[in-house]
């Protein structure tokens, strides 16, 4: 009998302590709201990108499809089907041997975490003018405010226009850009000169 | 016949003492015996009580009377262990009474007497049954340490002749390895003299041709191979590059070839005009006109392994230094120093730390940046898991893939094939407490689900890196606390 009532009291006091826990600890309970799940849509970024298109293609080359379909958050400027177009010469090519500077471009083009047009906005608006994003690649991009629009500059001065902001995806946001915007000549890399 | 004459005089006794006799509680349950004898006054009483078989007896003196009582309530048990005692007590006792002059209690003392006789007796016997007994215990324990010592005696025997058999044996085996050590060194001698390059591998002797290995044998291990990089194929740069526009059965003499893994087929995959094949660290892509290999695409370390040497256009070349390091953001160029000999070169996506003069490659790190990526094996050494602990519940081994961290991401790769088949994230060096924030980071970040609860204001700004959402102060713009990990 007197176990049975320590035992309770045991219970009683780890589902208290328990709940304790919950209220004070997990943000992540208390952050995700309904509408914040609804606004973030339910397919993920890899998913919701329309598939034949040479930015997907590319991706998949550089094995970055998974990357996007993850559950960590990120932005992607996508360049169009046209950007591609105008890129330099095999610099986007997917065969096999150029894939590291393929993977080099495409990660120049990720930025960590969810950044939306107006926050972009905000940011130029806070830097005077311009605000400087850090890259998954590890380069730098610097957005600009140029007839309303926002306009990506890149280190080699290249510069791509925001078409269409805010793309939501569960794991992150899409901007359409009209232009491929590349990492800086260090970044590149040297072809394989194996023997 | 003699403990029936006992239990009628005790009877009688017993009936010619009621009056005189009281009524006692028979307390002798049990096996407790209790004598206890009080002076009272100056009479003397004895009174013996054997309730219930027990064995107490008590002998009280009260008032001026001398009594004797004795009740016998368990019978004949009773009364023969009452006998038994007599040896001592009973004698005092009646030799007590005598003294008194009671006539009766004389004619009582007598028979205790005869009692305390045959008491005697059946001791005796009892002892000469015991020493019976002794004496057959003692023969049933000295037989089996007769047998016992028997056996030692035959195991004795038997080890000794083991013995002398193993010493045989020892023998036997020092002659024989005799000869075959000189067995042995006379092959060596024989094949020295002929001209054939012999190599002692650590698991015992081996004999291995140089012709077997042509360029390749010479450099750190079996042709200039790390040890553990042999399984996984590794052939230096030089002899790969001999192998473009060759048959690839020419190829077949190197490496073991292999269809391309089933879970990294996309990234190459066959066309109409060409095939690839896998094998020894490279992937082979062969022409289907004229089954020639056409292209060789390194897959492990861009093709230098650690105990092969960088070309001198690597060495010399600042484009390769460490100048030119990609990832500049990241910090390596701070944490991979030149100093003394060892100094660092960059290419392929990998670190090489080489020797400054001869460009030994002595070590090979990963880097995703640069194009370390899909399709490339993971190196040997490598494949131990590593993944960040806010990644670990996300990514986790399991017999299909594993997972493995490099700077700058985290890869996904095919156990059986050790070849990365995806990257599975893409990771930023993340913030430490008490920093700045870093450049690029000023802009607002955070993930959908956390804007309700983590947005910017006067007195506090809210950034997401590397997992984490961390704390910064608008002042300051120091990073002042992770404030919600998002992925665990």
């Amino acid at each position: 009998m007197r176990t049975q009532g320590l035992t309770i009291g045991l219970v009683a006091t780890l589902i208290a302590a328990g709940g304790c826990n919950n209220q004070a600890g997990d943000n992540r309970t208390a952050a995700q709201t309904p509408e914040a799940r609804k606004a973030a849509g339910s397919k993920t970024i890899a998913a919701g990108l329309t598939q034949d298109t040479r930015f997907m293609a590319a991706a998949k080359a550089a094995g970055l499809d998974q990357t996007l379909a993850g559950p960590n958050p990120y932005t992607v400027l996508v360049p169009d089907d046209a950007a591609f177009a105008k890129a330099p010469e095999g610099m986007l090519d997917t065969k096999p041997e150029n894939r590291a500077q393929l993977t080099g471009v495409l990660t120049n083009l990720i930025l960590p975490g969810v950044v939306l047009a107006a926050d972009i906005d905000k940011a130029i608006e806070r830097g005077k003018g311009k605000a400087v994003f850090a890259t998954m690649g590890g380069g730098t991009l610097t957005a600009t405010k140029e007839g309303g629009k926002i306009v990506f500059t890149d280190a080699k001065g290249n510069k791509a226009t925001v078409t269409r902001a805010d793309d939501n995806y569960s794991n992150g946001a899409v901007h359409h850009v009209d232009a491929v915007l590349m990492p800086a000549d260090d970044a590149e890399v040297p072809p394989a000169k194996a023997g | 016949m003699t403990r029936l004459f006992l239990a009628a005089g005790v009877a009688a006794l017993a009936i010619t003492m009621p009056a005189s006799a009281k009524p006692g509680g028979g307390h002798g349950g049990g096996k407790d015996r209790q004598v206890s004898a009080q002076e009272r006054g100056g009479g003397q009483a004895v009174k013996a009580r054997g309730g219930g078989g027990g064995k107490a007896v008590r002998a009280q003196d009260r008032g001026g009377g001398n009594a004797l009582r004795m009740q016998s309530r368990g019978g004949r048990q009773a009364v023969q262990q009452r006998s038994f005692q007599r040896g001592g007590e009973s004698q005092r006792r009646s030799f007590a009474l005598q003294e008194r002059g009671h006539g009766r209690a004389k004619a009582l003392a007598d028979r205790p007497n005869r009692g305390s006789m045959k008491a005697q007796r059946v001791q005796q016997r009892e002892v000469r049954s015991v020493e019976r007994g002794r004496d057959n215990r003692f023969v049933q324990r000295e037989a089996p340490k007769f047998e016992r010592q028997q056996a030692r005696g035959k195991d004795l025997d038997r080890r000794i002749d083991r013995r002398f058999d193993r010493s045989e044996k020892r023998i036997d085996l020092a002659r024989n390895r005799e000869i075959l050590r000189n067995e042995l060194r006379a092959n060596r001698i024989e094949r020295l003299d002929n001209g054939i390059f012999v190599r002692d591998a650590r698991n015992g002797p081996r004999l291995l041709r140089a012709e077997d290995f042509g360029d390749r044998a010479r450099g750190w291990g079996v042709g200039g191979c790390p040890p553990g990089l042999v399984s996984k194929g590794c052939m230096p740069p030089g002899q790969a590059a001999k192998l473009l526009g060759t048959p690839l059965s020419a190829a077949a003499r190197f490496a073991a070839f292999d269809d391309v893994p089933y879970s990294i087929r996309y990234l190459y995959p066959d066309t109409d005009d060409y095939f690839y094949r896998f094998g020894n660290g490279y992937l082979y892509r062969v022409d289907r006109d004229d089954s020639l290999i056409s292209a060789l695409l390194p897959l492990a370390f861009g093709g230098f392994m650690p105990g092969s040497y960088l070309p001198n256009y690597y060495m010399s070349s600042p484009y390769y230094g460490m100048s030119s390091f990609y990832p500049t953001s990241y910090g390596f160029n701070s944490f991979y120093r030149d100093y003394g000999d060892d100094c660092h070169r960059y290419g392929n996506g990998v670190i090489y730390e080489v020797d400054c003069f001869t460009g030994f490659v002595e070590d090979a790190i990963p880097l995703y940046a640069g194009g370390y990526g899909v399709g490339q094996i993971l190196p040997a050494g490598y494949g131990y898991y590593n993944v960040p602990y806010q990644y670990r519940s996300l990514y986790y081994d399991t017999s299909d893939y594993g997972y493995w961290y490099a700077p700058g991401a985290i890869y996904q790769y095919d156990p059986s094939s050790s070849l990365i088949t995806s990257v599975a994230a893409l990771l930023s060096p993340g913030f430490n407490i008490g920093q700045p924030l870093p450049m690029g980071y000023d802009v607002y970040n955070v993930p959908y689900a956390y804007r309700s609860t983590y947005f910017d204001s006067p007195t506090a700004m809210y950034r997401y890196n590397n997992g984490y959402i961390y704390q910064v102060d608008p002042t300051t713009m120091l990073v002042t606390a992770i404030v919600a990990s998002i992925l665990t």
